[in-house]
Formats: C-alpha cells, sequence, structure tokens
C-alpha cells in the first residue's frame, strides 16, 4: 500500500482545520499591484524529433493580469533551422500554426539551431542537439499482483543499456487491440481500444506526483552507463485472456532541456492553488525570449503474451 | 593553539589579580519577595568600578581597598549605598525595594546601568513592566510580539510571533527558558508565544555579539529566566481576558528556605464555542482549538553557597473535529464516531543546582529534558448491530514527529578582581529526533503499518571560556571562545568558534562598541511558508545536509543621555549551510524523504540598527528604525541567482510607549511600520510546449517568474493603544484593561495570490488576517 495515498487521505481533515483557522480571520482584497510589463515577449517552442520534419511554434506572453487565454501564434517572423553551417528556412503553416519545412527529416545526433527574427525585436535563438534513440532490450512480464478484491496489477520489467554520459528517458505504455462483434443488424463492427497505460515504478526514486499520465520521466543517475533495469506495474490486468490486445511500450531518449522543463512545468501545474507550496520557475533555454527548444528519439517495443 | 590561548588568560589574571585586598560578594534580590535580580549593579564610587549580578542574583567585586562605597543599583528599584570598611573577604548580600513612584531616583539608577560601560553589544533587556503594560493582540500579553518590536527583530507574517533577527530564519534563535531549548515557542499556528509573562523574571535578546558561553544557533539568543517564587509570603495574579485566562500563585514552602510558583493559561474559545457548534450540528458534531501552559518552580536554599530548583514547563495545542452518526442499511444499523485532530506541544524540565564555591567562583549545574512533538491523527470506529450481527471496527491513523533531548552542563563564573570576569563551562546534548512517521491501525488487519524516517539519535557537545577584561580604563573587551561539536549516523562535525566584543569609552557617557562572532548550528528546520505551523519539522545535520554555520562584525556607538540609552549599530553577516524548500516542494508531499525536498545554500544579511530606549520613568518605552537587506542563494533555486529573503525588510520602525498617566492610570501605544515581504508572483503568462496531460495533448499556460521573491506585499503599518486603571481592594488589587489591535484598521498582507474579482477579471488577491480588534482584560492580584 502506498503511503501518500494513505497520507492524502487522512490529511484533509486536520487541514480543514487550518483552513478554518484562517477563515475565521481572514479578509480578501483585491489589490492594485504594478505588474510591469514593457513588451511581450517572444515565445519559442520546438520539439526536435528524430526522423521527423522540424516544427516551431512562436506566440507573444501576456500580462499575468490579461484576460485573454487565448495565445495566437506569430505569422510573419522569419524563422530558420541551422544545421553545420546550412539555414534551412522554416514556413508557416495556417493549419497548424507552426512554422516547418516539408524537406527535410530531423536525425539524431545532430545539433540544430533554431533562429527567429520578429520586427521590433533581438534574433531569438536556442540550439538543440537530438539524441541517440535507446533500443529496449527487453520486457519481461513478472506476473500480476492482486492489489485488493476487485483489482490488479500487471508486474514489467523493461531492461535498456544506458549509454555513457548524462542521459534522460522518458518511458511511457500504451494498450491496443481491435475486435469485432455482429450488431443487431447483423453487421459486422470492427472496433478498437487504444489509451495510454499507467506506470507506476517500485522503485519511489522514479516517482513524481505530477506524471498524471503514467509516463516516466527519469535521468540516469542510479544506472549511469550500466544496463539500467526498471521494474514497473501497470495500473491494471492486461495478460488475461479475454483482453486480447498488445501493449506498446516507448523509450524515449530525450535531452536534459526537454527533462528540466517537463519537470519544472510538471511541478508548477500539480503545486497550483497549494499556499504552502513554493512558487516553481519554468526552465527554458530561449535566448531573448521564453519556451523550450528541445530533443528527443523514441524506440518502441511490443510486448506480447 | 588552544594551549597558548589557555597560558595567555592565566596571566593576564596572574598580573592583575595579585593587587586585590579584599572581595565583596553576596546575591542581590528584591526585598518582600527574594526574587533575584538578574543584571542589578553594584559600582564603587571610590575605585569607579564595579560588578553585574549574574543570572542568579550572584555577584563579586573585589576591590584593593579595603574602604568601599558601593551603590548597588537595578531598573526600577531604589538605590542602596553602602559606605563599608571591611576587613577581608566579605559576604553582602542586597534587598532592592520596588520603586515605581520615585522618578528621580529611578533616573540614578538608569544612569547606573551604563549600556556604555559593558563590552556586551547588540543585546537588548526589556524590562518586564513593559512588557506587561504595551497593548496585545486580542489582550493576550506575549514577550515575543514585544521583542518584535525591536530593531532588527522582524515578525515575519501578520500576527505571527516568529523571530527572524537580522535576517536569520526562525530556527536559528536559541530560546531558553531556565536555560532549556525550546523549539516551538508559539501557540495557535504561530500566533502566540508559549511564555506567560506573570511567571517570567526576566527576558534578554541578543542578536549579535554573542557571549561564548552560548551556541548552537545562529542569529540569537532569547534567555528567559522564570520567577523563583516569593520566599515571604503568599502572593497571586491573575487575568480573565478575551481568548484565554490565567493565575499564578507564588510563595514559600518554607520562610527565607523554600518557595514555589506555579502558574497556568488555558484559552476557551472551544468551550464557549462548542454548544452553538453542537446546536447547528444537532448535537453530532464538535470542532475546536485551545492551547494551555503550565509553569511551575520549586527554589530551596540548602545554605549560603548552595541552592537547587526545579522548573517544569508543559504546554499543548491541540484542534479536533470530532463527528457520530449512525445509518441504517438492510436491518443493519452501524453507528460511527469519527475524530481527526492534530496536536503539539512542549514537555521541560530543569534541575539545577547554584553553588557559591568560594567568593570569587559560582557554579551552576543543570540536567534538563526538553520534548516537543506534533502529533496528526485520524481515528474512526463503527459499530454495526442488527439481525445476529455485533461488530465492532477500529480504525486509526496517525503521523507524529518531534525531537527530545536530554542535557547537562556546567557552568562556571570566576572573578578574580574586577578587570576580569571569567566564564568556562561545558555542556552536553543527546537529541533524539523523529523526523516524520506515519502509523495505521485496523481491527480489520492483522498488522499494523508503520513507515517513515527511523529515529535519529545524535550528540552535540560544546565547551567555552569567556573573559570580560578591562584592558585599560577606556578599553574593555570580552574575549571568548566556543568549542561544539554534534556526533550523528558515524558523521562528527567539530567548529571552533571565536568570539570577539568591545567597547571603547570616549567620555563617561559615550562608547564606541565592535564585535566579531562566528556561530554554528547542528540542526535544521524544514519550514513551509514561514506560518510557523507546528508541522515544522526539526531535523538534524546528516552526511549530506551539513550544519549551518554563519560570521557576524558589528560596530556602533552608545550613549547615555539623561535617562535615555541611544545606540546605533551596522552589522554584516554570512550565513552557510542553510536549507530552503526546492521549487515546487510542499510539505503535504511527506513520502519524499526531506533530504531530497531542500536545497543548501548561503545568506547574507547587512544593515544599521538604530533605538533610543527609556526604560524607566512616568514615560518610558523606545523608538527603534532599522535599515537592512537580506538575501540567499541556493545552486537548485532562482536558477542560483541571488534572491531576496521573504523576510527582507529595507526599512522597519517601531515606536512603544507607555505612560503612567496617574497613580492608578496608564496608557500605551505601539506603532509599527515595515516594509512588505517579498513575495514571488509571475509576471506574464506564456504558451507551453504541448503537454500530455489527463490522455490528450494541449499547449499549456505557464506563469513566468522572473526571479524568486521578485515583489513586495504592501507595506505593513499598525497602530495598538491600551488603557488600564486598577483599584486597591481590600484582598489586593484589581486591573482593567482595554485594548485595541490595529486601531485604523489596516488591512495588512498576510499573503497575496492571483484570483479573479467580482467581473472576472484577473487581479492579485491579498488575504488580510486581523482587522481592528478591541479586548479587554480583567487582572487581579493578592
Amino acid at each position: 500500500m502506498k503511503k501518500n495515498k494513505l497520507l492524502t487521505a487522512i490529511f484533509p481533515g486536520p487541514l480543514k482545520l487550518v483552513g478554518f483557522a484562517f477563515l475565521l480571520f481572514a479578509c480578501e482584497t483585491t489589490v492594485d499591484i504594478d505588474i510591469p510589463f514593457e513588451k511581450p515577449q517572444i515565445t519559442l517552442n520546438s520539439s526536435l524529433r528524430h526522423n521527423t520534419f522540424p516544427s516551431v511554434r512562436l506566440s507573444y506572453s501576456k500580462h499575468i493580469l490579461d484576460n485573454n487565454w487565448e495565445f495566437v501564434p506569430i505569422k510573419d517572423a522569419a524563422v530558420r533551422l541551422i544545421h553545420e553551417g546550412e539555414t534551412l528556412p522554416l514556413s508557416f503553416v495556417e493549419e497548424t500554426g507552426e512554422y516547418t519545412n516539408l524537406n527535410r527529416l530531423l536525425t539524431q545526433g545532430n545539433e540544430y539551431t533554431v533562429e527567429v527574427d520578429v520586427e521590433g525585436y533581438e534574433t531569438v535563438r536556442a540550439s538543440e542537439i537530438i539524441p541517440i534513440s535507446v533500443p529496449i532490450k527487453d520486457l519481461i512480464y513478472q506476473g500480476t499482483v492482486q492489489v485488493d478484491a476487485w483489482s490488479s496489477n500487471d508486474d514489467v520489467t523493461l531492461i535498456f543499456d544506458d549509454p555513457e554520459g548524462e542521459n534522460y528517458y522518458e518511458i511511457s505504455a500504451e494498450f491496443y487491440r481491435q475486435y469485432t462483434y455482429t450488431d443487431e443488424n447483423g453487421n459486422t463492427v470492427y472496433y478498437e481500444d487504444n489509451y495510454p497505460l499507467y506506470l507506476e515504478p517500485k522503485n519511489p526514486t522514479y516517482e513524481k506526483d505530477y506524471n498524471t499520465d503514467g509516463e516516466l520521466l527519469i535521468d540516469d543517475k542510479l544506472f549511469e552507463g550500466r544496463e539500467a533495469v526498471i521494474d514497473l506495474f501497470l495500473n491494471g490486468s492486461y495478460f488475461s485472456d479475454d483482453m486480447e490486445g498488445e501493449i506498446k511500450f516507448t523509450l524515449k531518449s530525450v535531452t536534459r532541456n526537454y527533462y528540466l522543463f517537463h519537470s519544472t512545468y510538471g511541478l508548477q501545474w500539480w503545486n497550483e492553488g497549494d499556499p504552502f507550496a513554493q512558487p516553481v520557475q519554468v526552465y527554458s533555454n530561449i535566448s531573448n525570449g521564453i519556451g523550450i527548444v528541445m530533443g528527443e528519439s523514441i524506440s518502441v517495443k511490443r510486448m506480447d503474451e | 593553539m588552544k594551549n597558548q590561548i589557555f597560558s595567555c588568560f592565566l596571566l593576564l589574571f596572574s598580573l592583575s589579580g595579585y593587587a586585590q585586598k579584599v572581595v565583596v560578594s553576596g546575591t542581590i534580590t528584591e526585598a518582600g519577595t527574594g526574587e533575584h535580580l538578574i543584571g542589578a549593579n553594584v559600582f564603587d564610587r571610590v575605585a569607579e568600578k564595579g560588578a553585574v549580578a549574574n543570572q542568579f542574583g550572584f555577584y563579586s567585586y573585589s576591590s584593593s581597598s579595603d574602604s568601599l562605597d558601593l551603590y548597588v543599583s537595578f531598573v526600577g528599584f531604589q538605590t542602596k549605598r553602602l559606605q563599608l570598611n571591611v576587613q577581608g573577604d566579605t559576604v553582602i548580600n542586597v534587598e532592592l525595594v520596588p520603586d515605581g513612584n520615585l522618578e528621580e531616583v529611578v533616573v540614578s539608577a538608569s544612569d547606573m546601568d551604563k549600556i556604555q560601560e559593558v563590552s556586551r553589544m547588540s543585546s537588548i533587556n526589556v524590562p518586564l513592566k513593559q512588557i506587561k503594560e504595551l497593548p496585545a493582540l486580542m489582550g493576550e500579553v506575549d514577550v515575543f510580539k514585544v521583542l518584535q518590536l525591536l530593531p532588527g527583530v522582524q515578525s515575519g507574517t501578520e500576527g505571527g510571533s516568529g523571530l527572524y533577527v537580522r535576517g536569520g530564519g526562525p530556527d536559528q534563535n536559541l530560546i531558553l527558558l531556565d536555560g532549556v531549548p525550546v523549539y516551538n515557542a508559539s501557540h495557535l499556528f504561530g500566533f502566540f508565544s508559549i511564555f506567560n509573562a506573570d511567571a517570567i523574571n526576566n527576558v534578554e535578546l541578543i542578536k549579535g555579539g554573542f557571549p561564548s558561553r552560548y551556541g548552537g544557533r545562529l542569529s540569537s539568543v532569547i534567555d528567559i529566566s522564570m520567577k523563583e517564587g516569593n520566599m515571604q509570603e503568599i502572593k497571586g495574579e491573575g487575568s480573565i481576558g478575551l481568548i484565554a485566562s490565567k493565575v499564578t500563585v507564588e510563595g514559600p514552602i518554607k520562610k527565607d528556605q523554600t518557595s514555589f510558583i506555579f502558574s497556568a493559561r488555558r484559552t476557551y474559545l472551544d468551550l464557549l464555542a462548542r454548544p452553538l457548534i453542537k446546536a447547528s450540528t444537532g448535537g453530532s458534531e464538535n470542532i475546536g482549538y485551545y492551547f494551555y501552559d503550565l509553569n511551575g518552580k520549586i527554589n530551596h536554599k540548602i545554605n549560603d553557597k548552595n541552592r537547587i530548583y526545579l522548573s517544569v514547563y508543559s504546554g499543548d495545542d491541540k484542534a479536533y473535529s470530532r463527528y457520530n452518526d449512525y445509518y441504517v442499511y438492510e436491518n443493519e444499523r452501524t453507528d460511527y464516531d469519527e475524530e481527526f485532530g492534530l496536536k503539539w506541544g512542549n514537555f521541560i524540565t530543569a534541575l539545577r543546582w547554584n553553588n557559591v564555591i568560594n567568593n570569587r567562583l559560582f557554579s551552576n549545574h543543570t540536567f534538563t529534558h526538553s520534548r516537543y512533538k506534533f502529533d496528526l491523527f485520524s481515528n474512526y470506529e463503527e459499530k454495526i448491530s442488527g439481525f445476529g450481527v455485533d461488530e465492532t471496527n477500529v480504525y486509526s491513523e496517525r503521523y507524529f514527529s518531534g525531537i527530545r533531548d536530554w542535557a547537562y552542563k556546567s557552568d562556571f563564573e570566576f572573578i578574580p578582581n574586577p578587570d576580569h570576569y571569567l566564564r568556562f563551562g561545558g555542556q552536553v546534548i543527546f537529541h533524539k529526533f523523529s523526523p516524520g512517521v506515519y502509523a495505521s491501525k485496523s481491527s480489520e488487519s492483522e498488522n499494523d503499518l508503520r513507515l517513515g524516517a527511523d529515529e535519529l539519535n545524535s550528540m552535540e557537545y560544546a565547551v567555552y571560556v569567556e573573559d570580560d577584561i578591562n584592558l585599560s580604563s577606556r578599553l574593555k573587551a570580552n574575549l571568548g571562545l566556543h568549542y561544539s561539536g554534534f556526533l550523528t549516523e558515524d558523521q562528527d562535525y567539530n567548529s571552533l568558534q571565536p568570539r570577539i566584543a568591545a567597547r571603547y569609552l570616549l567620555n563617561s557617557s559615550t562608547s564606541l562598541k565592535a564585535s566579531f562572532v562566528t556561530m554554528t548550528q547542528f540542526i535544521h528546520l524544514l519550514t513551509n511558508a514561514g506560518l510557523g505551523l507546528p508541522t515544522d519539522l526539526w531535523v538534524p545535520a546528516t552526511p549530506t545536509i551539513g550544519p549551518q554555520e554563519a560570521m557576524q562584525v558589528a560596530f556602533g556607538g552608545v550613549r547615555n543621555f539623561k535617562g535615555f540609552e541611544i545606540s546605533l549599530e551596522a552589522y554584516y553577516k554570512t550565513m552557510d549551510g542553510l536549507i530552503e524548500y526546492k521549487d515546487g516542494a510542499t510539505y503535504l508531499n511527506l513520502d519524499e524523504d526531506w533530504q531530497d525536498k531542500v536545497a543548501v545554500g548561503e545568506g547574507k544579511s547587512y544593515g544599521a540598527e538604530f533605538l533610543v530606549q527609556r526604560k524607566v520613568g512616568k514615560i518610558s518605552g523606545w523608538l527603534g528604525y532599522t535599515l537592512s537587506n537580506t538575501e540567499r542563494r541556493f545552486d537548485e533555486i532562482n536558477f542560483g541567482d541571488w534572491f531576496p529573503y521573504k523576510y527582507d525588510r529595507r526599512h522597519d520602525i517601531s515606536l512603544a510607549l507607555t505612560h503612567e498617566w496617574k497613580d492608578n492610570k496608564d496608557f500605551s501605544l505601539a506603532w509599527v511600520y515595515g516594509t512588505g515581504n517579498a513575495v514571488s508572483l509571475p509576471t506574464q503568462r506564456y504558451e507551453g510546449m504541448e503537454v500530455n496531460r489527463y490522455g490528450g495533448f494541449s499547449r499549456p499556460n505557464i506563469n513566468y517568474y522572473e526571479s524568486r521573491n521578485n515583489f513586495r506585499n504592501r507595506d505593513y503599518h499598525r497602530l495598538d493603544l491600551s488603557f488600564s486603571w486598577w483599584k486597591t481592594k481590600k484582598w489586593g488589587e484589581r486591573k482593567w484593561t482595554l485594548g485595541i489591535y490595529n486601531v485604523y484598521n489596516r488591512m495588512n498582507p498576510f499573503f497575496m495570490d492571483l484570483g479573479n474579482d467580482r467581473q472576472g477579471n484577473r487581479k492579485v488577491m491579498q488575504y488580510s488576517l486581523f482587522p481592528i480588534i478591541p479586548s479587554f482584560s480583567y487582572g487581579f492580584k493578592f
């Protein structure tokens, strides 16, 4: 049984008492505070994935008290992708709201620099190296663990070889199945299920509250340069005969920028509304702007039983 | 090196000690009660030298002449003159008579205090009379709230009793109650301190220039001595206030030999609210909160040279909610009773033995035990009855933490001659830390669950030596060394801390002072948002998280002018090994190891403090001003850049005045102003990289913080007033006090957050706690 869940269950009561004490006295006032905002910053976001076309999203930041929550993409910027001295222009695509170039696929191991010129701003710039993908060496089904009278979890081990150096990974899994049935009119209906699986690591070091979709974002400090053995529980039992599907594991090699962005944003998102939490500055690697340019390469392995 | 230092000390004594002919020693007490007068002065007009009574009222004065003209004085007491011709060493016990009326005598006494004479700096002694007379939140007199009005001391959050001294944190204050460290000195989530002013004899705050006898904390020493109990007759006092009542009784068990004092205080908001809550919930629910304090002390004089004291403090806070009801399902009735709450408290005991070894050597040996515990609990009990069923199920869950100390301390004071006052001693403390344990029990399960950190034992030890030396008629210095060590988890930390403080007399009323100290602290307080919640966790230095260290230099000048003490000081302080929650860390996530949640970094603080104080007279009080800057830096916070400390306060002004209006009326006011606390607010919002949340991809809104603590709350200011009048009755005296807290209803910020106004517009919302609050109390003395 996980301690955190129990604590979450008992804490609301006493915290209500603290809240009660606070409400007993507290008054709320709207105050006008001068929050300086000379002009919006250029926001540059791009995830450079191996074997995909480059795509870059640009927008302006807003004053924190701006009531408009929608961000409109910047359409008239000059966006370039630079690799080993070669410059590749990216053009704006209305449908996606992103800048792209369909003549070039990104390649792992390469360093790319994204440069953006917008009138009235200095050149916005960020560089990133797409990491080399790391194959999943093995996936081992260890059995099923009964959680309570109604549910059980699959116990799975994922193994891969961690290359030398500082590496970061994101592990995720999906369940996929196809089946058919005959409806009341006698028609054959084809049906597909495809949904992400919640991964719960046995090693609490890998556990992060903000990984709400069950993916794991980890660094390689515990297995640096060696074979990594990650023991996981899948939230559910998918290896029984009546499931008739397959599980697909994805091991995403990600960069330090990816890791820092996702962990800091995840924390900011998770702590929203918690008055006891420290504020979180979300990581950015953009010079003369804000946002993130990050790199990733994926390897996939299916698990059949 | 250590041998050389010790040899120098010996040489100094031998050179200056041989010329002394007579030694006069004894104790200075209050006439009528026998209470020791800590810090009372003995001044020889012939030699223009003197001595000061220590914490136990003991003084020792040696002179090269057998003709003495001694003035014995203490603030608020009539000065006593003793013209003596002594043959050899003499013991003279002096009793001083309290005097609240003769201002001329009192001013004369104030002249004798000679703030300009002492080598110690950055130290303030607030007379208890002023502490009791100043306005108080909800009429509850609070020692810490008064200390917050002094320059160099910040109050933290609105209404809180936390102390932030010269840029330090609340864990960096060595709070001593009769020599025993107190770990959590607050009640009601930090709004009141645990110290009952009626049971206190003396309060001293030291912000810098720490004498070597103190150690273990970085930023301040708050040395509180309990009363010892009236040796002559049974006396009592008490009060009935808005939220609490208290009573103190003291008197002799055996006249002039054994005395006791007992004091109790309890809040009764829960008792008053209980009928209302029960009525509104049909009797099924009860919610409440209370705190209480008990102080007791027995003081036994074995003979003129030996005395023992046993003092005890016990205090608890408890917030609780109880709910019971029943339901019927398929002919089975289930009655259930659930309770949850939290409680925390201190239990402190001290056994002390004073021994006057001879008229130049005094010793004090202390055994202490201190325990602080925090307990969060949830209990559920159900009784199921029906057709053939009679079953009871019980479930309980607890989260508890705490710290427990056992300590032994020996202090010696050796006064070879008026030019030296040597103190030396040692201390050993065994700490037992319980840094957070979760336990659950269930009648349905065979195994109880217990998770969390194991208890951790550690040992802290220290030895010290210091000497207050008259180097010339103008130059006086306090030189000392404090050596301390800490053993924990096979890790041994050691620290040698030199301490120097000196004063140079410019003339009879003015002096310049300077000090240099280093301090080491082996324990940390994990605290969230600075609210002073009882969930704050004391943890030891570990192999991963080392001790905290500080260096402080200060210089300034003091002038004693027509009853006014004027001081101006500047200080610069650096701190290392500070801990702070990392970005996003929250104390709600209890199953993460605390060492993984904190970042270790450094801090610095510098500033200037100005104080004008008048301790006695028809109008007394002080005006203080502090100009300061405090910053922190952690590799893992704010991208490694320096940022303002949350309680960095550029300007801080406090005015505290009491006016004895008539013989039976007094009036007091306190006004404070401070720059707003530093807070972190986002300045912009931007579109984030697409992320996966709850099964779908979206581009989130991200709040952009330029840096940690990049904004300021609105400035804080508040005026409190209080008016008291009293009347002598056959049985004693009764006193009424009316007070108004926050007279002009300033909505001071407690914290700020982003929200929406009623029109749905994004706004910064400020949350305030205390509007104008009138209060009254009825006090009595017999």
